[in-house]
């Protein structure tokens, strides 16, 4: 498959966003002033100053819009059976073709509304692009790509518990199977071949999320931990669902003046093997397509820095595993960029 | 991958959140000065503070020697250096208590009991409390920060709590300047200093 675009044009977009930012920062910060006059005393009186920071995602005041913009690399290399690391001749004693570097690429478009005060709703749009090594027994090497929209997520924030600087918020969501499940590209198989699962850019099935935050959060400081876990409702044409995923995250996030700040974040989950298998696949001939190898746990620490200007935040976040264990063989994962731009009107 | 694992690594997680609000908070130091708001957060703090203003303007009862006639306006002015400037003067053309309100920025202390309501900015504490007691006998209203605000002469401060906007009114400094307020601003308002 072809990458849309170029280098050239991705570090043109780069330049482009940066600029974009540089400008619309200050314009911001100059905007026009808000107007709370209709508001009565009590509801005044209510009116939170600090926008509630939830992993990324906000509490957003009534009537507040945020559009956010998160591009994410994954970089994965070697495989992992467990917490032990094996060869690729290791892997190729048991299956004809290895995977033995991947890389994940996502673009994600997010829009935020503030229906209340305490609800706010969410879209996020996530754009893939993979990439993904493999060697043969022959010794022969071929890449595989995929790229496209993967599955659309409806996201609800609640702040079911607010006193003082904490806060309880339960998170609900759904995402709409709009990435496809039936990616292909040219293999020594032959062309258009099937990919397997981790090249695919959706789940084929509606997923329910579920999770529960709690937060503490001042003017400078926002420290707290999440819980959630999503699930397949079905099984998708193909007759297999994705596994059900668990994810605890703890974080502190500091800021250092109006401008700066710094977050520090641990990030552990868990994830179940496929149910069913795409009768499409062989699971013989490669790990990546034996449903019963799509399970494990992993733990990163995860540091990030903040940027902001008017309305506009900018992170920048980088991180490494520092546990994994794996249903095996299975891609290690090596570290994880993320650089996000939201921008609050 | 070892199933009873997941579930045990889960049912603790799910565990820990259900225990959350009894446990303690991180130590979170309260800052309470704002200079790490982001600039959209001191604009929305701004907004409230402006709002607050304009009810006071609305809810305020001032000797009819303030205003020269019937349709005169009501004004609302900042003095001294601060962020607030902006969000006052989006104030201008609105009505309140049935006057159309009038915004000023004074840079330097002068011609203060032109003001009905009088934001103090960032002065320094010897020249806030010299403006407070030139116009202490003035139908002013007096609005400012500071943790000694009510103390030096003013009449309702605003201050932080629990990432809200508060306010406190000096019921006396009120009465001394000619002033009486509607009940509900009262209600909102924190009374101190009823003499």
């Amino acid at each position: 498959m072809k990458c849309v675009l170029t280098k050239l044009e991705r570090r043109l977009a780069a330049t482009l966003l940066l600029a974009l930012l540089a400008a619309a920062g200050p314009a911001a910060a100059q905007g026009e002033e808000e107007d709370l006059t209709e508001l009565s005393l009590e509801e005044l009186a209510r009116t939170r100053v600090v926008t509630v920071d939830v992993l990324g995602g906000h509490i957003h005041r009534k009537g507040e819009w945020m559009f956010g913009y998160r591009y994410m690399m994954m970089d994965m290399d070697g495989s992992l059976d467990g917490s032990q690391r094996l060869s690729d001749e290791e892997v190729l004693r048991s299956f004809p073709i290895t995977p033995t570097q991947m890389t994940s690429e996502m673009h994600m478009f997010e829009l935020m509304y503030g229906v209340s005060d305490d609800l706010t709703v969410m879209v996020m749009a996530p754009y893939f692009k993979k990439e993904m090594d493999h060697l043969t027994r022959a010794g022969g090497t071929f890449r595989t790509e995929s790229e496209g929209l993967g599955d659309v997520q409806l996201m609800t924030h609640y702040a079911a518990l607010h006193k003082g600087p904490h806060w309880l918020i339960l998170l609900g969501s759904v995402s709409f199977p709009t990435g496809s499940i039936d990616e292909v590209d040219d293999t020594p198989a032959g062309p258009d071949q099937l990919l397997p699962y981790p090249m695919q850019l959706g789940s084929g099935s509606y997923r329910l999320l579920a999770g529960l935050t709690y937060l503490a959060q001042t003017e400078a400081w926002n420290a707290g931990f999440q819980l959630r876990g999503d699930t397949s409702l079905d099984e998708n044409d193909q007759g297999y669902e994705v596994g059900d995923r668990y994810h605890l995250e703890l974080w502190a996030q500091n800021r250092w003046s109006r401008a700066f700040g710094l977050t520090v974040r641990l990030h552990g989950q868990v994830w179940d093997e496929y149910g069913g298998a795409d009768p499409r696949l062989n699971p013989t001939v490669v790990p990546t397509a034996d449903p019963l190898l799509r399970g494990g746990e992993r733990a990163d620490f995860l540091v990030g820095l903040n940027f902001y200007s008017g309305g506009h935040r900018l992170n920048l976040e980088g991180g490494v595993p520092f546990y994994q264990s794996l249903d095996g063989p299975q891609l290690e994962t090596r570290f994880i960029l993320s650089l996000s731009w939201q921008w609050t009107f | 991958m070892d199933v009873l694992r997941r579930k045990a690594l889960t049912a603790a997680a799910l565990l820990a959140c259900t225990l959350s609000p009894a446990l303690p908070a991180p130590a979170v130091p309260a800052a309470a000065t704002g200079e790490v708001l982001s600039e959209e957060d001191l604009r929305r703090e701004n907004a409230i503070k402006a709002a607050y203003l304009y009810h006071f303007a609305d809810l305020s009862r001032w000797p009819e020697s303030a205003f020269a006639d019937a349709g005169s306006p009501v004004k609302i002015c900042v003095l001294g250096p601060t962020s607030m400037a902006g969000a006052v003067a989006a104030l201008d053309g609105k009505t309140a208590g049935g006057r159309p309100v009038e915004s000023r920025h004074f840079a330097t202390v002068h011609d203060l009991e032109y003001c009905h309501v009088l934001y103090l900015g960032e002065l320094e504490p010897e020249l806030r409390r010299q403006v407070l007691a030139s116009v202490a006998e003035a139908a002013v209203l007096t609005a400012g920060e500071e943790e000694s605000f009510l103390r030096d002469g003013g009449i309702a401060r605003f201050f932080r709590r629990k990432n809200q906007i508060a306010l406190e009114i000096h019921l006396g400094a009120a009465r001394r300047a000619g002033l009486s307020f509607d009940d509900t601003l009262l209600e909102v308002g924190r009374v101190v200093g009823k003499d």
